[in-house]
C-alpha cells in the first residue's frame, strides 16, 4: 500500500469527530425530550389540579355497553349514505355478539354515533348473508331485519324498533299498551333512511339528544336467523351514553400551549372532551434544512426505535392506547413518530375521592427538539466537514510531500549508481534534519564509500600494471644486457624465451591499463571537439576492406545501408570498438563461416552490427558480457585474453550515448553484436 | 665506438634507420668526448642495467637516485642528456619537478622521461614540462638507445649547421632528417622524437596507409593502439596550431593513417 494511502487511512480517524458530535447531538436530543416530557407532565398535573378544584372532573362510568358519541360540528344529512360521516372524520365501532358460533351467521354491525349538541345521529352498517324486510302481516315488530333502540325516558326504559317494509324513509316504532292492547305507535322523533346495499343494509338515524338521555342501547337483529348483535343483549340494561363535554373542552383550552392538544378520558377510556384540533398545527413553519443533513440526522437520531403514531383522537376510544394506563392511576409519557415529526403523548390520571375517574391526555409536537437538533446538526455537519477536509487535505499533502521525498530519494539512489556499479552522478544529500534527511545523508555517505571502493578496485588493475612494470623493466633490461654477454648456445635459447615471456607480460600489462587509458581518452575527448560528422556507410566500406585485408583467412560480407547515414561520432573510438567486435567475431567464427558487417538506418537509430557464424552466447552471461574482465572464451588462445574488448565497446557507446546489444541470431547458428546510435 | 651492428632485432626499415643513426653518431662521436648521460632512477637494478647499457655504447653515466642528489650533481656539471624517472622515492612527481628545474637551467638539454606510469595525463604533463620524449619502462634497451642517439644527434646538428642536409619535402612539410626537425610552411614544428618518427614514417610515402604496428615500429617503441592514436592526435594538434586547416594526416578506418597525397 502506498504511503499516501496509508496516511489517508490514518486520516480517517478524523471521522471520529463527527461520530462524537453525533453522539453528543443524540444525548442532547434525549435530554431535551426528557425535559419536554417532564414539562408536559408537570403542566398536566397542574391542569388536573385545576380541574379538580373546579369540580369539573367527569363521573365514573361503567364501561360495559356504553355507547360513545363523537362530537360533530355540522348537521348530517339523512340519506342512508355515510360519506358525510367520513368527511367529518367520524369513526365507527364494530359490534359482533361474542360467543356466537359462525361469524357470518349473525349480523356484523358497524356503528357510529355523533352529536351536534342538539341531535343524536346514529349510523348502522349491517352486514349479513340475507336481508329480510319487515312483514307487516307477521308478528308485529318481531320479524324481518330490525334495529332496536333502548332509551331511558322519564325513568322508564323505552324500546324503539326500526323496521321497514322497503328501503327508504323510516320512522321508529314502538309497542305501547293502550287500553290493554298493545298497539304499534310511530315515534316520529326517531327517523332516518334505510338503504339496502350488497350483503346487508345501511341505516342512518337522527333523534333529539334530549330524548336519548343518559343511557342508550341498541340491538341489531337479523330477520333471517334471529341472531343479534349490539351494545345491549336481551334482558340487559343499556350502557351509558357517553357524550362529549363541550364545557370541559372549553375549559381545557385554557391550559393549551403551543402545538398542543388536550383531552379528557372518562374512566372507560372514552374521550369526552378535547380541544379543537384547529390550533394544533401539524404542518410546521420550521425551515427545512438541507435535505442531506435532514436525512442524516433523521438517520442517526433515536428515531427509528419510536413507535408509530396512532391517532386515537378521531375514534375517541383510547382503551387500546398506552395512554390508558393513566386510568389505572399511572401517569404516562411517551414519544411517537408521525411522518417525520416527534409527537409527545402524555396522560395524567384524574382522581376524585381516591378513585380514578378519568385521565387528562395531551399531545404535543416537538418543533423545538427538531429545530434544535437540526441547528446543532447543521453546525456540526459544516464544522466537521470543514475539519475533515482540512485534516484530509493536510494529511494528503503531507503524505504527498513525504512520498515525494522518498521517491526523490529512491530516484536518486537508482540513478546515482549505474549498471556497471559506477557512480554516475553525485548523490544529492538532503539537508533536512528529519529521519529522511538522515537516511539521505547516510545513503550519500554509503555511496561515497562505495564509490571510493569501486574507484580503488577499478584503478587496481592499472596500479598493478604500473607496479609490475618496474620489475618487468628490471627483467627486460637485464635480459637485454645479458644478450651482450657471453652466453652459450643453450643460454641464448633461454634468454630468448625469457624475453618472449617478458614481452607477453608487457602485453598483458598494456591490456590491463588499456581500458583505463581509454576511459581517460574518452573523458578527455568528450570535452575536446573530436566529434566529426561521418557517413557511416563510407566508413563501413573502408572497414570492410581493411578487415578483409587484416583477416585474410576469414570471409567477410558487407550489408550496407542504402542511404547515407551521417551522424556525429568520434571516429577513432568507433573504429576501435569495431576492431574489438570484429576481432571477437573472427575468433569465434569457424573456418567455413563468415562475418557480416551490417549497417541499418531507421527513423531514430543507426545500427552497426557485426554478425558471425559460430557458437551461441551462453545464457548465464547475459547482461554481463560488456562488463570489464568478463570473458566467455573457454579455449586458451595464443594471445592473452582479459575480456576487455566488449567492455571497451561499451565505453565507446556510452561516450556516444548509444547502446550496445549482444544477441543470438534467429537461426541459432551465430551471434550478432550491435552498436546502436541514437539518431539526431 | 661500439655501434649498432649489435643485436637490434627489428624490421628491415628500422635496421636501415639504425645504421643511418650509428653512422652519424660515429661521425660526431669520433671527434667528441664521451657523452655524459644522467640517469635519475630510484630503482637501483634498473639504473644499473641502463648504466651498463649506456656504458656499453660508450657513454659516461651518472646515476642519481633522488631529486636533491640529482640537482646537486647537475649544479656541478650538466649532463648531455638526462633520463628521469617520474616517481623518485617518496616524491611521486619528483621527476616532473626535476625536469622543470633542469629545463630552467639548460633550455636545450634533451630530457627523456622513463617511467612505469603511462597515463595519458602523465605523458601530456611530462611533455608540457619540456621533456623531449616520454618512454615507458618496458621499452627494450635497443629502442631506448636509438632514441638517445637520435636526441643527441638532434642537439648536435642544431648547433652545427651542415651544408647539405638530408631533407624530405612534402608540400609545405619539410622534414630534416639530420636535424630531426620538422617545419610546416617554413615554421618549425616542435615534435618529440616519437612524433618525429611517426610523421616521417607517414610522409615518406604519401598516400600509403601505415597501420599502427608500422607506426610503432617506426617510432621504435612498444605502444598500444590507444597510444598511437593519442600520438597522432597530438601531432595533428601541433600542426593545427600553426595551420588551422591542416588535414594532411588522414585516418584510414580500421587500417591506420596516411599522409595526404594532395
Amino acid at each position: 500500500m502506498r504511503l499516501s494511502r496509508q496516511l489517508l487511512l490514518v486520516g480517517l480517524l478524523v471521522l471520529l469527530l463527527p461520530v462524537a458530535g453525533v453522539r453528543w447531538v443524540q444525548e442532547m436530543e434525549l435530554t431535551f425530550r426528557e425535559q419536554q416530557a417532564h414539562v408536559l407532565s408537570a403542566s398536566l398535573r397542574a391542569a388536573t389540579a385545576s380541574l379538580s378544584q373546579r369540580q369539573l372532573l367527569p363521573q365514573p362510568v361503567e364501561a360495559k355497553g356504553a355507547v360513545y358519541v363523537q362530537p360533530v360540528g355540522v348537521d348530517l344529512v339523512m340519506d342512508g349514505y355515510f360519506e358525510d360521516w367520513q368527511a367529518q372524520n367520524l369513526t365507527s365501532r364494530i359490534y359482533i355478539e361474542d360467543g356466537s358460533e359462525a361469524g357470518n351467521m349473525n349480523p356484523a354491525v358497524q356503528f357510529s354515533a355523533a352529536t351536534d349538541s342538539a341531535n343524536l345521529y346514529l349510523a348502522f352498517k349491517v352486514t349479513e348473508d340475507k336481508t329480510v324486510h319487515y312483514n307487516p302481516v307477521g308478528v308485529p315488530l318481531k320479524n324481518g331485519d330490525r334495529v332496536q333502540l333502548f332509551v331511558r325516558e322519564d325513568n322508564r326504559m323505552e324500546r324503539y324498533t326500526i323496521v321497514t317494509e322497503a328501503p327508504g324513509q323510516v320512522v321508529a316504532r314502538t309497542v305501547r299498551p293502550w287500553n290493554s292492547i298493545n298497539r304499534i305507535v310511530r315515534e316520529n322523533r326517531i327517523r332516518g333512511v334505510w338503504r339496502d346495499i350488497h350483503g346487508g343494509y345501511q341505516l342512518e338515524l337522527v333523534m333529539p339528544l334530549a330524548m336519548a338521555g343518559e343511557q342508550l342501547g341498541f340491538t341489531v337483529i337479523s330477520g333471517a336467523t334471529e341472531y343479534w348483535a349490539g351494545s345491549v343483549g336481551p334482558g340487559e340494561e343499556p350502557g351509558a351514553l357517553i357524550l362529549p363535554d363541550r364545557h370541559l373542552s372549553r375549559t381545557l383550552e385554557v391550559f393549551l400551549e403551543d402545538d398542543m392538544r388536550l383531552g379528557i378520558l372518562d374512566s372507560a377510556g372514552w374521550q369526552i372532551a378535547s380541544t379543537n384540533s384547529s390550533g394544533f398545527t401539524h404542518s410546521a413553519k420550521q425551515e427545512e434544512p438541507f435535505w442531506l443533513i435532514s436525512w442524516f440526522y433523521r438517520a442517526i437520531l433515536s428515531w427509528n426505535q419510536l413507535p408509530d403514531y396512532q391517532n386515537f383522537w378521531r375514534s375517541g376510544g383510547w382503551q387500546s392506547s398506552p395512554l390508558s394506563s393513566a386510568l389505572d392511576g399511572q401517569p404516562v409519557t411517551l414519544w411517537q413518530r408521525k411522518n417525520d415529526r416527534y409527537r409527545l403523548l402524555a396522560s395524567w390520571p384524574l382522581v376524585k375521592d381516591g378513585n380514578v375517574v378519568g385521565a387528562l391526555i395531551a399531545e404535543q409536537g416537538s418543533q423545538a427538539v427538531m429545530s434544535l437538533a437540526s441547528r446543532s446538526f447543521n453546525r456540526l455537519f459544516s464544522l466537521s466537514f470543514l475539519a475533515i477536509i482540512l485534516v484530509s487535505a493536510g494529511l494528503l499533502g503531507y503524505a504527498s510531500w513525504l512520498s515525494f521525498r522518498i521517491r526523490k530519494l529512491h530516484r536518486a539512489t537508482e540513478q546515482c549508481i549505474g549498471r556497471d556499479g559506477r557512480l554516475r552522478t553525485s548523490f544529492p544529500a538532503s539537508k533536512s534534519s528529519d529521519e529522511l534527511g538522515e537516511l539521505s545523508r547516510s545513503i550519500a555517505a554509503m555511496v561515497t564509500r562505495q564509490e571510493n571502493h569501486t574507484e580503488y578496485l577499478r584503478s587496481l588493475g592499472s596500479k598493478l600494471s604500473h607496479e609490475l612494470r618496474t620489475p618487468l623493466a628490471v627483467v627486460r633490461s637485464s635480459l637485454d644486457n645479458l644478450a651482450h654477454e657471453q652466453v652459450g648456445e643453450q643460454g641464448r635459447v633461454y634468454v630468448s624465451r625469457a624475453l618472449a615471456g617478458a614481452d607477453r607480460l608487457g602485453g598483458l600489462l598494456n591490456s590491463i591499463s588499456e581500458a583505463t587509458r581509454l576511459e581517460n581518452i574518452i573523458a578527455d575527448s568528450a570535452m575536446s571537439s573530436e566529434w566529426e560528422r561521418i557517413d557511416l556507410r563510407l566508413m563501413l566500406e573502408d572497414l570492410f576492406q581493411a578487415y578483409s585485408g587484416v583477416y585474410p583467412k576469414t570471409h567477410f560480407n558487407l550489408v550496407n545501408s542504402s542511404e547515407a547515414c551521417e551522424t556525429s561520432i568520434q571516429p577513432e573510438l568507433v573504429v576501435q570498438a569495431m576492431d574489438k567486435l570484429v576481432s571477437n567475431a573472427v575468433d569465434f567464427c569457424p573456418v567455413d563461416g563468415s562475418v557480416t558487417l551490417h549497417l541499418a538506418k531507421s527513423d531514430h537509430h543507426i545500427v552497426v552490427s557485426v554478425e558471425n557464424d559460430g557458437p551461441l552466447l551462453p545464457g548465464t552471461m547475459e547482461g554481463r558480457l560488456f562488463d570489464s574482465m568478463v570473458s566467455v572464451r573457454t579455449t586458451r588462445g595464443e594471445k592473452p585474453h582479459l575480456g576487455l574488448g566488449l567492455y571497451i565497446v561499451r565505453l565507446v557507446m556510452d561516450a556516444h550515448s548509444g547502446t550496445v546489444k549482444a544477441e543470438n541470431r534467429r537461426d541459432g547458428k551465430g551471434v550478432i553484436f550491435s552498436m546502436i546510435f541514437e539518431g539526431e | 665506438m661500439i655501434c649498432g651492428k649489435s643485436g637490434l632485432s627489428c624490421s628491415c626499415w628500422k635496421l636501415q634507420a639504425c645504421v643511418n643513426l650509428c653512422g652519424l653518431s660515429g661521425n660526431a662521436g669520433l671527434i667528441k668526448m664521451p657523452r655524459h648521460i644522467a640517469i635519475v632512477e630510484d630503482e637501483p637494478d634498473i639504473a644499473a642495467n641502463y648504466r651498463d647499457a649506456f656504458q656499453r655504447y660508450g657513454y659516461t653515466v651518472s646515476h642519481y637516485s633522488d631529486r636533491p642528489s640529482a640537482l646537486a650533481g647537475f649544479r656541478l656539471a650538466l649532463p648531455d642528456l638526462a633520463v628521469i624517472d617520474v616517481g623518485l622515492g617518496d616524491e611521486v612527481e619528483g621527476g616532473f619537478d626535476l625536469c622543470r628545474e633542469l629545463r630552467s637551467q639548460a633550455p636545450t638539454l634533451p630530457i627523456v622521461f622513463l617511467t612505469a606510469r603511462d597515463d595519458e595525463l602523465d605523458v601530456i604533463s611530462g611533455l608540457r614540462l619540456g621533456a623531449d620524449d616520454y618512454l615507458t619502462k618496458d621499452i627494450s634497451i635497443a629502442h631506448m638507445m636509438a632514441r638517445v642517439h637520435a636526441l643527441l644527434r638532434r642537439v648536435d646538428l642544431i648547433s652545427q649547421p651542415k651544408e647539405k642536409e638530408d631533407v624530405l619535402e612534402r608540400g609545405e612539410l619539410v622534414i630534416n632528417l639530420d636535424r630531426m626537425s620538422v617545419s610546416w610552411s617554413g615554421q618549425m614544428v616542435d615534435l618529440t622524437v616519437t612524433e618525429f618518427w611517426i610523421v616521417h614514417c607517414l610522409a615518406r610515402h604519401p598516400g600509403q596507409v601505415r597501420n599502427r604496428q608500422q607506426l610503432m615500429d617506426a617510432a621504435q617503441t612498444v605502444l598500444d593502439n590507444n597510444t598511437v592514436t593519442s600520438h597522432i592526435k597530438r601531432i595533428r594538434k601541433k600542426f593545427q596550431a600553426m595551420s588551422p586547416d591542416f588535414n594532411s594526416i588522414e585516418t584510414a578506418y580500421g587500417m591506420g593513417y596516411r599522409w595526404s597525397s594532395r
